[in-house]
């Protein structure tokens, strides 16, 4: 059986051999269109590959250790980079490298494009589009062997795998074919759609300078024409605002200005926009219905890229369809598709984190907390909470449609770094992130300095004692006093959805005295050590790249730490004005806890109609794409019912922090939890908050019913170099305050040393 | 024994099947039915006893009553199994439904039954007996003989792994339970 067949070689039947684009790509080649040169190598090559590299057995085990409804979209991530990892470190056999070789010997000295074409994305329908991987500008023949490994791994995509019921993903039957192209490095590009999304009686074009990636996936803003299906007339033209394109480079493609002559001119002039417009008009005619069409000029030739049935194409910005949030609908699976992202798409997402909204966040929390709303009537109060719950709601809504996105920077550095690298542990890249300005370790370090100078001087533990008996906070020993309000100051509001007061802050400072001392984090003595030793495996325009990459992943890294401090810095003001509403209620007799904040509102501007309480949600094992709703609060669990009682022995999760610990648990519910925490103790939580970070340097382990191997847990715990394991289901229902734990962070195991064993 | 039996015949990820409980939030009842379901498909059991310090493991065809509260199994009196459990009643039975396949190692639902072994004798051993046969009728004429006791294990507890490494416990509360 050959491994390779040329485009001419392939028959339309043979769909499963090659997947569905590689055969639209043979119609499109025997039809007399112009496609840029290519083969494909077969789904036999991935069979053979994976059969006798014992690879199956491998896939099994990875995506069995969890059931996949109870994966959260970050947990599948964390699985198809295990996955990813494996292809890469697993060698090829002999005999079929040898055979990709010489089936491949023509793309030798030319730039070429690796693309994946899937048996089961067409079997599932042609919506599921893009969930594989593709590259470009590959070069050489070694390269080409490893980027096939990558294509083939991408079977196994985090994309893929939320789809994976629909594409009907099984180890033992799955497999995927590769197309293995010349690059048509055009100089103008797009997409044609032979019936227009919007009107059927027209076709779009779009177009963009140089490859059409930047368009496909949202950072490039294509020019657009309509034009009349019937006679091919223009009825619509729509200028972008043209500045950049994507351009080949060494490696990869990057994004470039354009020269001020193309800025004035649209991309196609209207000759060659009528000739896209006839070459999508005879695919349409070929492959019998509209369809949806790559293309790009490449001197006078225009090529066709690829073709497939027209369907909704996601695009880059995930918020393309209809009014809803897309992290709001029933089904979330389309959005978490938008969150990867591309290099350049996330360095402008940074631009705009860092210079407007943390800024915007920071300056809105600001000007509220110079408002007394203590002193406001009952109207003015309730008016305050409802501004205030606007103000939280767009940040809120920011969070998910900015900043939870610029999470990808961390992981695009971790593939990057996995595929220059091969590490064999697949998660060895979070090491070079580092911790620089995590604003968490920098209240830490804080802390940890006062804890010292209490833990040094029995005269002042005898006084803030003193102080803490009597609760009267004034006139604090100045040899501490201006950290004490210093602290205030900078992390007051960032203790969750509650403030600190200075008795709390000076309780936990004695707290964090008793221990012998307190851990400090890793800091950065080996980091600038690795980070050059990584930076030393590029040369020219690579070692650029690498370093763009590494500082946008720390970026990414650093944010998805800070960015809850900021919001939590809002929503302590949101707090502050619903808290002086409660007290004003209750003070008159009126049953305020339970309320929400719409409710404390509604009742101060109409005492007679106090609302019943919301019911809370509860969150079973629910499916990835119902999941991170904020509202939801995690399953009871029934352990004593019918004569029958239940109790845990060893749980399973994700090894997040490597190391063993062995102590008590405290299992974290509520704040008070937090303040009760003592040095030695595991802590067990359902997810850690950056607000609630202060307490990991007491920690000796920590357990997390979250999972993911970037959470805040896992890059806290990794930080002070204590065990963790994270995704343990249930984990605060089961595990109670005082049980006997043993995490062990090289597998991801928490074991409870059970009375009566 | 060719019936019910659990053998996967499709390995999709995700495909939910009634041997999976594993990581969901668990619940007594859920942990129930699926200790139920599993004791419905398998035929066989290890069984351990020990006496003197040493231990004997043994293969029997066992039967569960529905409430979970009792074990039965049918043995020659002059096995080293049954002299072991008469003369310390403390025993474990182990069930699983591995297929021996690598898949297995997730998949697969191991349960050690820990409890202790009595022989019922008159009209409670014809119950027990009924119940037995309802599971294995082809056992008949083995478990009838008059060399055979049937053992009637009451269970303390289920030690349940699923998905490899994951263990809940399972206790029972008080003496006799109805059946």
């Amino acid at each position: 059986m050959r491994l390779i067949l040329s485009f001419r070689e392939i028959e339309e039947r043979e769909a499963n051999l090659v997947g569905g684009k590689a055969v639209a790509l043979s119609r499109l080649s025997k039809a007399g269109i112009d496609v840029p040169a290519g083969v494909c190598v077969t789904v036999k090559a991935y069979e053979r590959f994976v059969e006798r590299t014992g690879l199956g057995e491998r896939l099994s085990l990875i995506l069995d250790r969890k059931s996949f409804t109870e994966l959260r979209w970050e947990e599948i991530w964390d699985v198809s980079l295990r996955i990813r990892n494996l292809f890469l470190n697993t060698p090829l056999p002999p005999d079929v490298k040898a055979a990709l070789r010489e089936g491949l010997e023509q793309f030798s000295g030319v730039p070429a494009v690796v693309r994946s074409s899937s048996p089961s994305e067409d079997a599932a329908g042609t919506s599921f589009a893009g969930l594989h991987e593709s590259y470009v500008n590959v070069r050489g023949l070694d390269s080409l062997l490893d980027h096939i490994l990558l294509v083939w791994a991408s079977l196994w995509s985090d994309r893929a795998l939320l789809y994976r019921k629909e594409l009907g993903l099984d180890v033992a039957r799955s497999a995927m074919a590769v197309i293995v192209q010349e690059l048509a490095a055009g100089e103008k590009s797009g997409v044609a759609f032979s019936v227009s999304p919007h009107d059927p009686a027209n076709a779009a074009v779009e177009a963009v300078y140089g490859l059409n990636q930047g368009l496909v996936d949202g950072t490039v803003e294509p020019d657009m024409w309509l034009l009349e299906r019937a006679s091919g007339k223009i009825v619509d033209f729509r200028a972008a605002r043209r500045s950049e394109a994507i351009r080949s480079v060494a490696g990869g493609t990057a994004l470039a200005e354009l020269p001020e002559s193309a800025k004035k001119t649209p991309p196609l002039g209207v000759g060659e926009l009528a000739r896209v417009f006839e070459t999508v008009m005879k695919v349409e005619a070929l492959f019998g219905g509209p369809q949806d069409m790559e293309w790009t000029f490449k001197g006078e030739t225009l090529y066709v890229l690829q073709a497939r049935p027209i369907t909704a194409r996601a695009r880059g910005d995930g918020m393309s369809e209809g009014g809803e949030k897309p992290w709001e609908r029933s089904d979330r699976r389309s959005w978490y598709l938008s969150l990867t992202r591309s290099l350049e798409s996330l360095k402008r997402l940074r631009r705009r984190i860092e210079e407007e909204l943390i800024p915007g966040m920071d300056a809105d929390a600001q000007t509220l907390s110079g408002v007394d709303v203590n002193a406001m009537a009952d109207r003015a109060l309730a008016d305050e909470i409802d501004r205030r719950r606007l103000i939280h709601g767009k940040w809120v809504d920011r969070y998910w449609a900015d900043l939870i996105p610029f999470a990808h920077g961390a992981r695009l550095f971790g593939q990057f770094y996995n595929d220059t690298v091969t590490p064999k542990d697949p998660f060895e890249f979070t090491a070079l992130l580092g911790s620089e300005g995590l604003e968490g370790v920098e209240r830490n370090r804080q802390l940890s300095e006062m804890a010292a100078l209490v833990r040094n001087s029995g005269e002042l533990r005898e006084h803030l004692g003193e102080k803490m008996r009597s609760r009267r906070f004034e006139d604090i020993d100045p040899a501490i006093a201006a950290r004490v309000d210093g602290f205030l100051e900078s992390f007051g509001d960032t203790a969750g959805a509650l403030s600190w007061g200075k008795g709390e802050l000076l309780a936990l400072i004695l707290r964090l005295a008793e221990a012998k001392s307190a851990r400090g984090g890793a800091g950065s003595r080996n980091l600038e050590k690795k980070t050059n030793a990584f930076f030393d495996r590029f040369t020219g325009e690579e070692r650029e790249r690498a370093r763009d990459l590494l500082e946008l992943g720390r970026a990414s890294y650093r944010m998805r730490d800070n960015d809850n401090l900021h919001l939590a810095r809002v929503e302590a003001q949101l707090g502050k004005s619903v808290e002086a509403g409660k007290k004003r209620l209750e003070s008159r007799g009126l049953e305020a806890a339970l309320l929400d904040s719409e409710q404390v509102a509604q009742v101060l501007r109409d005492p007679s109609n106090v609302p019943l309480v919301k019911p809370v949600p509860t969150v079973a094992a629910e499916p990835v794409e119902l999941q991170d709703n904020p509202h939801l609060v995690p399953e009871k669990v029934v352990t004593s019912e019918g004569g029958f009682r239940l109790r845990a022995r060893q749980l399973t999760g994700q090894p997040a922090g490597q190391g063993l610990a062995a102590g008590k648990a405290r299992v974290i519910l509520g704040r008070a939890d937090l303040l009760e925490f003592r040095p030695g103790e595991i802590l067990v939580c359902d997810a850690i908050d950056p607000a609630m970070t202060f307490i990991v340097p007491l920690a000796s382990g920590v357990v997390e019913r979250r999972g993911g191997m970037l959470i805040h847990g896992a890059i806290i715990a990794r930080e002070y170099g204590l065990p963790c394991v994270t995704g343990v289901q249930s984990a605060t229902s089961l595990i109670k305050t005082g049980d006997s734990l043993v995490v062990d962070g090289y597998l991801g195991i928490v074991t409870l040393e059970g009375a009566g064993e | 024994m060719k019936k019910n039996n659990d053998k996967r015949t499709s390995s999709e990820p995700g495909t939910e099947t009634p041997m999976k409980a594993g990581h969901s939030a668990p619940r007594i009842a859920r942990l129930k039915s699926l200790l139920g379901e599993l004791f419905a498909r398998q035929y066989f059991s290890v069984l351990a006893t020990q006496s003197e310090g040493r231990l004997h493991t043994s293969l029997v065809a066992f039967a569960a009553t529905k409430d979970l509260g009792v074990v039965l199994f049918a043995t020659p009196k002059a096995t080293r199994k049954f002299h072991y459990l008469t003369v310390h009643p403390e025993v474990s039975l182990f069930v699983d439904n591995r297929s021996n396949d690598v898949a297995d190692l997730y998949r697969v639902t191991g349960v050690t039954i820990s409890g202790t072994a009595e022989v019922p004798s008159g009209p409670d051993r014809e119950a027990m007996l009924r119940l037995y046969l309802r599971k294995h009728p082809h056992m008949e004429e083995f478990a009838r003989s008059p060399n055979s006791a049937l053992v009637r294990v009451k269970v303390r507890k289920y030690d349940v792994v699923t998905e490899f490494q994951n263990v809940m416990v399972l206790e029972i509360e008080g003496g006799e339970r109805l059946r």
